[in-house]
């Protein structure tokens, strides 16, 4: 399991990440300032850290290049959004930007990705009676190699990282397709029709009246 | 052409011509007054001459018969005891010359002044100069004529080395002059040229470029302006470049508190509408919901009253500081009570011209501010005293003070010394700017002073208009 660390002063937010990095499967812990930050640092192993730029006692500059020492990698989360404060960030050396206010998907998808890059993340994902293997993007069901497309094993990636979470058409539809959701709802619903029938999920990914689907572990 | 070369072309030009006008004048002069007195000489020479010959001829015995030959020696013998080198052409009457000690000379003296006797003339004979007199010689023994010449070549070659001299002089005046114009000009354009790279380096952005200026002409007091317009621009340009960075700053924090509260309501909200929350957690998400909408609001109500106050023009009415003092405890007296914090008014009454309702506004935010800082039976102090010109109010409290290296920063719009803590206390960091809009528009001041740990106190100071 991944353990993430949040350093963020604004306790509302902190609360609100920690309970989706929770809910999402990742262990995290918080700290509300820059010396409990880099106290937090330097006495556990973390495989993330979030962190806000404008702190008390450490700003976030400092505490990153303090991560990159422990070598931590590091995503911002702030509420600086000129693209010269990126820049500024990014050279510093972050692993990422996500300026504030973020949607939580968003955020998560980033920080999934984030970890995939330094190969913290699984490559083998067991779930139901599922075994996917997220490199070779290759999914059995009971040893039998599933025949997926690009778009809908990118689609069953999404629900199995976001397990009984309501998902909305137009975020479906921004994660998978990586463009704007004009409206054209029967995209998603097709493939999602087709994942349905190939993986035998029928019962697993509901729909929700006017939002979208879900998918359930039960 | 630049200035310099003008200045310095011109003044040596004119020295030149003005030493070429007065030297030729000199020379000429001196040697016209030599040339009079030597035409003198030769006449004087000549009238001696005339009388020897004169005297020689009349003491001859008379019966001598005087032949041409005779004339020729005489003239020669008086020649010698004269000694000098002029050269003698004797006539006979018939003007045919009889004597002639010039060796390649007829006489430079025309045929036709031949018939004017006692004439003399400068003639030029070879490239050189002569004076000639022509005269007559009457005695018993007939009359005769002479022509006596005397070389004054030596004048015009005194005259000629003189304009040679000069022309060596004249070359060192203008080696001299040329050098006292171009240090002159360049003394003369230099405070210009400085100007002028001083104005282009200014154009360039170096505002605190300046020229130094001494002496008091027209160039020091162009000078001097340049230097006071720089000086007008440059804080100009200093108060443009800070009302940019506050506004930036402004705009920045701004949209932190704006961001910040936001983040959060989106957040929790999609929470809420996508996942499957226990109970406990959508009482926790709505609560959040419920805090950071009501910190948005109270953002946005302190953002009206900001611009409200920069916009209006205050009406100033004269107010009584009792008035204003009991409206103030009216308006904390609940919020202090609740907060356990005592709150002792000691204002001497005086009358103080400003608006009650933005005073009102500034003491709250100030006791208000006072009662973020105080712990749990903390003391807040309203004191106001008057002296002669200006009326002092103080906002003491025993809170837990503001670093030093802080209060410069306090008074910005969003600025927190303590973020976390401001924000439990339900404040924006919008108060103080506020008050200092208020006190602006008062033309009264503020002074902080502060100890961390003990406390801080806030003077306004309001001056008394007679």
């Amino acid at each position: 399991m991944n353990k993430i660390l949040i350093i963020e002063d604004e306790e509302s937010i902190a609360t609100l990440i920690k309970m989706n990095l929770i809910k999402a499967g990742y262990q995290c812990d918080v700290a509300y300032d820059g010396a409990e930050g880099a106290d937090k640092l330097s006495e556990n192993h973390y495989d993330l850290c979030l962190l806000d730029i404008m702190l008390p006692e450490i700003n976030g500059y400092e505490l990153l290049s303090y991560a990159k020492s422990l070598e931590v990698p590091v995503m911002f989360v702030t509420a600086k959004g000129e693209t010269q404060d990126k820049v500024k960030g990014l050279k510093a050396g972050a692993d990422d930007y996500i300026t504030k206010p973020f949607e939580i998907l968003e955020l998560l998808a980033r920080v999934e990705n984030i970890l995939r890059r330094f190969h913290k993340t699984e490559q083998y994902i067991k779930i139901l009676d599922l075994d996917i293997d997220t490199v070779s993007r290759e999914v059995r069901k009971n040893g039998k190699v599933l025949k997926l497309t690009y778009k809908e094993f990118d689609l069953l990636l999404l629900f199995v990282r976001n397990p009984e979470t309501a998902l909305y058409r137009e975020t479906i539809y921004e994660h998978v397709w990586d463009s704007p959701y004009l409206g054209d709802s029967r995209t998603v619903d097709l493939h999602v029709q087709r994942l349905r029938k190939k993986a035998g999920l029928e019962k697993n990914i509901e729909a929700v009246y006017k939002v979208g689907y879900r998918f359930r572990l039960r | 052409m630049k200035l310099f070369w003008k200045q310095f072309i011109t003044m040596v030009c004119f020295i030149i011509v003005a030493f070429m006008i007065f030297g030729n004048m000199i020379v000429n002069a001196s040697f016209q007054s030599t040339l009079d007195r030597e035409t003198k000489r030769s006449i004087e020479e000549m009238k001696i001459f005339r009388y020897a010959l004169m005297a020689s001829l009349e003491g001859l015995p008379t019966e001598y018969r005087a032949s041409d030959m005779a004339i020729v020696e005489i003239t020669k013998s008086i020649k010698k005891s004269l000694e000098n080198n002029n050269s003698i052409i004797i006539y006979n009457s018939q003007k045919e010359i009889i004597y002639n000690n010039d060796k390649n000379e007829s006489g430079l003296i025309g045929q036709k002044q031949k018939n004017n006797c006692g004439i003399w003339m400068i003639a030029e004979h070879a490239g050189r100069h002569y004076t000639e007199c022509f005269f007559e010689v009457k005695s018993r023994l007939g009359t005769y004529y002479l022509e006596i010449g005397r070389d004054i070549e030596f004048l015009y070659e005194d005259r000629n080395d003189l304009y040679k001299n000069y022309q060596t002089t004249l070359f060192v005046v203008f080696i001299i002059s040329a050098v006292i114009s171009f240090i002159f000009s360049m003394s003369f354009t230099n405070p210009i040229r400085k100007l002028s790279v001083a104005a282009r380096d200014f154009a360039t952005g170096n505002y605190t470029r300046r020229v130094k200026e001494k002496g008091n002409d027209e160039v020091s007091a162009l000078i001097i302006d340049f230097n006071q317009m720089a000086e007008q621009l440059e804080n100009n340009i200093h108060e443009l470049e800070e009302n940019a960075r506050q506004q930036e700053e402004f705009t920045e924090a701004f949209s932190h508190e704006l961001k910040t509260p936001l983040t959060s309501i989106i957040g929790y909200a999609d929470m809420l509408r996508s996942l499957n929350l226990s109970e406990e957690d959508i009482l926790l998400s709505s609560d959040y919901i419920f805090q950071q909408g009501k910190r948005l609001e109270r953002l946005a109500l302190k953002m009206m009253e900001l611009s409200f106050v920069n916009k209006q023009e205050i009406e100033t009415k004269s107010i009584t500081v009792k008035n204003l003092a009991e409206r103030i405890e009216k308006s904390v007296c609940r919020i202090l009570e609740s907060n356990h914090i005592k709150f002792i008014v000691d204002v001497e009454d005086s009358l103080i011209n400003g608006d009650i309702d933005l005073l009102e506004s500034l003491f709250f935010n100030l006791i208000d501010n006072a009662r973020k800082a105080c712990s749990e039976d903390g003391v807040i102090v309203l004191e106001g005293k008057t002296s002669e010109n200006e009326y002092s109010f103080y906002v003491t409290d025993n809170g837990c003070g503001i670093p030093s290296h802080e209060i410069k920063k306090i008074t910005e719009a969003f600025y927190m010394v303590d973020k976390s803590r401001a924000r439990k206390e339900g404040g924006a960091g919008i108060g103080l700017a506020l008050c200092m809009k208020i006190i602006q528009k008062h033309d009264a001041h503020l002074q902080i002073s502060s100890k961390s740990g003990e406390g801080t106190q806030v003077t306004i100071l309001f001056p008394i208009k007679k």
